[in-house]
């Protein structure tokens, strides 16, 4: 039994990395947008209402037990209810956030590194890798994730730590100038994303090999993705001014390429776009994962992997068509969060509710 | 035994084709440039010329880099065209050049007056928005000489001239001061933040123009024209205004500690005689507060030098140094506080960042002066400390051709 499923380690490191994935690059751009020089305040705040939060998550997986979270639904909502929403859910969610990942990834490469590369190609050659990773099972991506999390951690060290020398942290100056407002509504964005995608973890919770142990990853996880989200956020807060940043569609990437010591020790920002591109495989595994097992499940297919490549082609067809432009991804993130509450906020609320409900009414019935 | 022998043959197959697959994947990618291609430019002037830009481009010839190059031809070629955009005229060159035009290497950005004064944010978007361009060019504005002569002329030093320019800017900020090596980055600092004002630095050509564009400019010991930075331009938002002279300059360096060494005299003690002193070591730190309301800043200078020359009369004694500090103190605090009230009066611009100080310390009074900053700071009293040590006096003692045992007898 010990050759299936994922342990406590892989899950920490794979959500970390999911974590830190899209946010990675526009994160202190869309902080400093609303609470400027705070920025990095923000990213405490998330912290501290995640925590508040985490409770729900962990309620509901409590309540799962070892059954998947399709089953944990339908229980809740009967067959026909739980099913529909299961879809519906699916669609709405987890599979919109896959194409617009892979949007993501194709903007950034083709505005930064390749002009004149077609977004196909990119799309195309993640999902190569994303559709195997798949297939192959949570088992391999957990363990690729244990053997990429360091190289991960290695890169935000050799490029942000090189910044040191540089910053000015008169730049974080004055604290709470604008009150505590501006610092809630970034925070708010960056709960939404990704913290509170965290409900997609719950189609994990079967595959853990000890399933009590899966808010531990989640804890551990956020923890660990929201210590580097604020180095990221001060050093590129610090080295920029808030201003500048604000303006920036990659700012993480745009500090990287300001780094000249000695003119040698330069020119290193491509180290972005692999960390970058490591995160973001583990973002479209874990959402193409959910929506697969997810999909089947709600439509009685015994073998799930069928359905991978007809999902991974769809993703390829509408992550061209999702936006159309640039301007409209920046819009877009401004609405996000709220859309996002509808399925990760409201929609957990509802079935702790019903959990708590059914319980109140079968005391002697199953149990939980 | 025939289906294990299949496996393997499919196996082998299999590998064979994805090794061949990934052999095309991996020769390279859509942008591929090869270097045969491309035209590395490593200057760009910016000229206004009739509501038009005119765009000139300072590019490596790459054979003329190696070392058996043909000495007739030259190693750097000059590019320039008008459009109404920067990019247009970046690629309007391709029908003089034969290879595209590759900006992730350039090191001088250059205007010209008419341009500056004109307002350098337009020109300035291209720079940024393009994914090529890194930033961490240095800017300047050349007085009183378009751009395009500037980068056409032949330097002796360096055989790219744009590599003589730019390492000329960095070294004269670092060792003598009145000039500014402001990068690209540090611009948009300048130009997105409040309480501070941009400043780029100044750079004219001497000599005849016409001589100084042909190789025999450098076939002499003294060339017939050559470059030189030349003070520190003050701009209001992103439109030149004015022009620094060389104390004022010197001491814009020092307030915003980009003084890394330099060199001043002094009048001697009781003659008009002077004494230089190679300044090591230089800090200014800032002390904002609020004096009836209204901001008051004060300066702290610290400094350590050592004396480099002397022509004074006087013995070098622990008595003696005292005295040539004290006068050497004093004259850095009348330069400093005379350049700031200069700044105050002439322009009326914040280019010191004072602003960006009382923003830290006292938000909540920041918001009503943010909006007429500049008018706060024309009015602004500065205070300014100095904390000045003389240490080293060189490898002799009094001044030279002194006997100091004659006169001890």
């Amino acid at each position: 039994m010990n050759k299936t499923g994922i342990t406590q380690r892989q899950a920490t490191m794979w959500f970390t990395l999911y974590q830190l994935g899209s946010a990675l690059l526009i994160l202190p751009s869309s902080l400093a947008a609303y609470s400027k020089q705070n920025a990095w305040l923000s990213v405490l705040l998330t912290m501290i209402l995640f925590i508040v939060l985490s409770p729900l998550f962990i309620t509901i997986a409590k309540q799962m037990g070892d059954r998947s979270f399709h089953n944990y639904l339908t229980g809740m909502m009967g067959n026909v209810i739980g099913k529909t929403v299961m879809v519906l859910f699916l669609i709405a969610f987890p599979f919109l956030t896959f194409w617009l990942v892979l949007k993501d990834l194709s903007n950034f490469v083709t505005t930064s590194i390749f002009p004149e590369t077609p977004p196909e190609a990119v799309h195309a050659l993640i999902l190569i890798a994303v559709v195997i990773g798949v297939r192959a099972g949570v088992t391999v991506i957990g363990r690729s994730a244990e053997l990429l999390f360091f190289i991960v951690i290695l890169l935000v060290a050799i490029g942000f730590l090189s910044l040191l020398p540089v910053l000015r942290f008169d730049y974080l100056l004055p604290m709470l100038e604008g009150g505590f407002k501006p610092i809630f509504h970034g925070s708010i964005l960056l709960l939404a994303y990704p913290y509170l995608e965290c409900v997609l973890y719950l189609f994990l919770v079967p595959d853990f090999q000890d399933a009590s142990k899966w808010k531990l990853s989640l804890m551990k996880s956020t923890l660990t993705s929201g210590m580097i989200f604020l180095i990221i956020t001060v050093t590129v807060v610090a080295a920029l001014s808030e201003g500048v940043t604000a303006n920036l569609v990659y700012p993480s990437y745009f500090v990287i390429r300001t780094i000249s010591y000695a003119d040698i020790y330069q020119r290193f920002e491509i180290v972005v776009a692999i960390l970058w591109y490591i995160t973001i495989f583990f973002r479209l595994a874990l959402l193409l994962h959910v929506v697969t097992r997810g999909l089947a499940d709600a439509i009685n297919i015994k073998n799930a992997n069928k359905l991978v490549i007809p999902l991974a082609l769809i993703g390829f067809v509408m992550a061209k068509e999702v936006l159309p432009n640039v301007p409209s991804v920046i819009t877009a993130f401004e609405v996000w969060p709220y859309y996002v509450f509808v399925f990760s906020l409201i929609l957990p609320a509802i079935l702790l509710m019903l959990g708590w409900m059914r319980r109140a009414r079968g005391r002697n019935g199953t149990p939980t | 035994m025939t289906s294990t022998m299949l496996n393997a043959c499919m196996r082998f197959i299999a590998l064979f084709t994805a090794a061949l697959l990934m052999t095309l994947t991996l020769s390279g990618c859509w942008n591929r440039r090869e270097l045969n291609d491309m035209a590395v430019a490593i200057a760009i002037g910016i000229d206004r010329v009739d509501e038009q830009y005119e765009v000139t481009i300072q590019t490596v010839d790459p054979s003329q880099m190696s070392n058996n190059r043909n000495v007739d031809r030259f190693p750097t070629r000059i590019y320039s065209e008008k459009a109404s955009t920067i990019f247009e005229a970046l690629r309007k060159v391709t029908s003089k050049s034969s290879r595209k035009i590759y900006l992730a290497h350039l090191l001088l950005l250059l205007f010209n007056e008419e341009m500056a004064r004109d307002g350098i944010k337009e020109p300035l978007d291209f720079l940024f928005r393009d994914h090529e361009v890194r930033p961490d060019f240095n800017i300047a504005v050349t007085r009183g000489y378009q751009t395009k002569d500037v980068l056409s002329i032949v330097t002796p030093l360096e055989v790219l001239s744009a590599l003589d320019l730019y390492r000329s800017l960095n070294v004269s900020q670092k060792l003598w001061a009145p000039t500014a090596a402001v990068n690209i980055n540090e611009m948009m600092v300048m130009l997105t933040n409040d309480g501070v004002e941009p400043i780029l630095t100044g750079l004219t050509l001497i000599g005849d123009l016409n001589k100084g564009l042909s190789a025999d400019n450098v076939k002499q010991p003294r060339p017939y024209l050559y470059f030189k930075f030349k003070g520190i331009g003050v701009f209001r938002k992103d439109r030149l205004v004015g022009w620094l002279n060389e104390p004022d300059s010197k001491s814009f360096s020092y307030v915003n500690n980009h003084v890394s060494s330099t060199v001043g005299s002094v009048q001697c003690p009781g003659s008009k005689k002077r004494f230089a002193i190679e300044l090591v070591k230089s800090k200014v730190s800032r002390e904002p507060s609020i004096r009836n309301g209204s901001p008051h800043m004060k300066l702290i200078v610290h400094v350590s030098g050592n004396v480099g020359e002397v022509q004074c009369e006087t013995e070098i004694n622990d008595k003696s140094i005292i005295e040539l500090q004290e006068l050497a103190s004093e004259q850095l605090k009348s330069i400093i506080e005379n350049s700031i009230q200069h700044v105050q009066s002439q322009y009326g611009v914040d280019i010191y960042g004072f602003g960006a100080n009382f923003h830290q310390k006292y938000p909540k009074q920041w918001r009503q002066w943010r909006t007429n900053w500049n008018e706060q700071f024309a009015q602004m009293s500065i205070e300014v400390q100095m904390d000045y040590h003389l240490r080293l006096i060189g490898k002799i003692i009094s001044p030279f051709g002194n006997n100091p045992q004659q006169k001890k007898e």
